[in-house]
């Protein structure tokens, strides 16, 4: 009987099992007087504050233990909230941000570093996202400086660079260079947002910034080392489908791997390899009831038998192979038996075993892998003797 | 005549009380909870604390940026150090380091501003394998459960410094004859959740 299990390969497992890595953030806002601007609508100081709240959300939800925090540039630097997962606090303090003064990018970095410096917990890398919306009044020079104590301290940056002005004058490549020191294997990425009618939160969402691979995540995007953190562009819910988009996306690698292997044991059989396991269920069904159907037809008017005769016909003139594999599905103990045989061979594979384990931190030699795998194939034997038996 | 006088053979009780005293701590490493700064991603602090192929010329830690390191790492648990030892090729290995005992939040400047629990000149000789281990001050190190090296340059002044392996030398942290046996101490001073 047609039996529905979740078909989990090796490549989407590993998918599943990949988290995030835990970091603890410190943004930066431009809040000088710049920021008065309306060529971001409505003006450059909400623009950014939306940004900001798209951010720190992707961020505490793609990892349990990371944490964001605040700081105004404009200036003098100020610390408003302490890296915290409590959003709440955060985004109260970000509503309260007023235009002020001049921004010290050099200034704001130093104290955001000071800020990460302090936090409690050890583990979380640090990373600054910084918001540049104003000429860089500092010197490449000191900026390549900042940049290299950063990049040895093991600090992580983003730069968002926006603005009319800022697209034409030197803070270009001022940032460019200081990006280039602080990266260290792409964990730094620099954004620089030309004036037009996009939207400034769209545009830092759908960047390498919050995970995803540059120019948009047109499709499915695959999930790069910075982290699985699929997101459609613009609108609130965005980060609640990251892990539908990512279940959807582990799916279809799952379905493409059912397909691979079905077809190395069936060499015998002819033409099911393009076909999904539950797609030939389904037929499997249906061409049992139609036969019973035939059967009972043959005690019945000669027209029905007609009518069931010609319906034979035009069935087996539409799909000659679903006949034959129909015959040889018949034969086995229904694909239920497979798919466990599948599941428990993927976990026979020692570099499987080897990095699920390594993810969860447990020594190899202190477990007896081969005890636990052995209780299962047990299991897996009696079930399937009771269902043998039942039918 | 007087009686013949018999000597008695002597115990080597000293000696094996300073083997015990002597321990290599690796042991007590915490093997996933260790840092180094401005360190090479390709060459982690790991190949130098742990593995059989410790001195192997490829198990190196090399640093980044620029000469300078800062290395942290744990104990399982508290530990009284005695000697540290750094084996490193003569010409780019550490000049020089500086050691904090428990320190708090510790970054570059912080390492290079504040006096550390100790300092300690490495000679080129000190730095060869099989050299002796360098006392350190026993009066400071008697609880240490975390510990940072800063290496603020090398010998030729190479823009990279290199270190083959680093080990930390003290009298074993498990009392001998309290009441669980040696085996049951030692298993759970690696993590109780193993047994």
């Amino acid at each position: 009987k047609f039996r529905a299990r979740p078909f989990v390969s090796r490549a989407c497992v590993r998918v599943l099992l990949f988290k995030m890595p835990l970091e603890a953030v410190m943004v930066c806002m431009d809040n000088s007087e710049f920021q008065r601007n309306g060529d971001y609508s409505p003006n450059r100081l909400i623009a950014q504050r939306e940004t900001i709240n798209h951010i720190s959300l992707s961020k505490t939800e793609s990892n349990q233990e990371s944490t964001v925090g605040l700081l105004t540039m404009g200036g003098r630097a100020k610390v408003l909230c302490a890296p915290t997962r409590n959003l709440g606090a955060l985004m109260s303090e970000l509503k309260e941000v007023k235009i002020q003064g001049q921004c010290d990018f050099v200034a704001g970095i130093k104290t955001a570093q000071l800020a990460l410096k302090n936090r409690q917990n050890k583990n979380q890398h640090p990373r600054i996202i910084v918001f540049v919306g104003s000429p860089i009044e500092a010197d490449t020079k000191a900026l390549e400086k900042l940049g290299g104590q950063l990049k040895k301290n093991s600090f992580a940056v983003d730069v968002i660079n926006f603005g009319k002005e800022n697209a034409q004058n030197t803070n270009v490549e001022k940032l460019e260079a200081f990006i280039n020191k602080v990266n260290n294997e792409s964990n730094s990425h620099l954004l620089n947002v030309p004036p037009g009618p996009h939207i400034l939160s769209d545009m830092v969402i759908s960047s390498p910034i919050l995970g995803n691979a540059s120019h948009g995540g047109a499709g499915m995007a695959v999930p790069s080392s910075g982290g699985a953190n699929l997101s459609n562009g613009g609108g609130v819910g965005a980060a609640d489908n990251t892990e539908e988009a990512l279940l959807a996306y582990a799916l279809r690698i799952s379905m493409e791997e059912a397909r691979d292997a079905q077809q190395r044991p069936e060499e015998s059989k002819e033409e099911s390899k393009a076909e999904p396991m539950a797609e030939e269920k389904k037929d499997e069904a249906k061409k049992e009831d139609q036969k019973m159907e035939l059967e009972g037809v043959d005690d019945d008017a000669d027209e029905e038998a007609e009518l069931a005769r010609a319906m034979a016909l035009s069935m087996a003139m539409d799909d000659e192979d679903e006949e034959a594999e129909e015959k040889e599905a018949g034969g086995e103990t229904g694909g239920g038996g497979e798919v466990d045989d599948e599941i428990l061979q993927v976990f026979k594979e020692e570099a499987f075993i080897e990095d699920l384990i390594d993810s969860t931190g447990v020594q190899k030699d202190d477990i007896d892998i081969q005890k636990i795998l052995d209780f299962n194939e047990k299991d897996e034997g009696k079930k399937e003797d009771k269902d043998k038996g039942s039918k | 005549a007087g009686k013949p006088v018999t000597r008695r053979k002597k115990t080597h009780k000293r000696s094996t009380k300073m083997a015990e005293d002597f321990q290599d701590l690796q042991e007590f490493l915490d093997r996933k909870n260790h840092e180094a700064l401005n360190a090479v991603k390709q060459t982690p602090l790991a190949n130098v604390l742990f593995g059989k192929d410790r001195d192997d010329e490829k198990k190196i830690l090399k640093s980044d940026s620029d000469e300078q390191l800062l290395i942290t790492v744990n104990f399982n648990t508290v530990v009284k150090l005695k000697a540290i030892q750094i084996t490193a090729p003569t010409d780019c290995g550490p000049s020089s380091v500086k050691l904090f005992v428990n320190p708090g939040n510790l970054d570059f400047d912080g390492a290079e501003d504040e006096d550390g629990t100790q300092e300690i000149e490495l000679k080129p000789d000190d730095l060869k394998s099989g050299a002796k281990p360098i006392r350190l001050k026993f009066v400071k190190f008697q609880k240490v459960s975390n510990l940072s090296i800063f290496v603020p340059g090398n010998h030729d002044e190479a823009e990279e410094t290199i270190i083959q392996s680093i080990r930390f030398f003290g009298p074993s942290p498990i009392i001998e004859g309290s009441k669980p046996s040696l085996a049951q101490q030692k298993a759970a001073s690696q993590g109780d959740w193993l047994n």
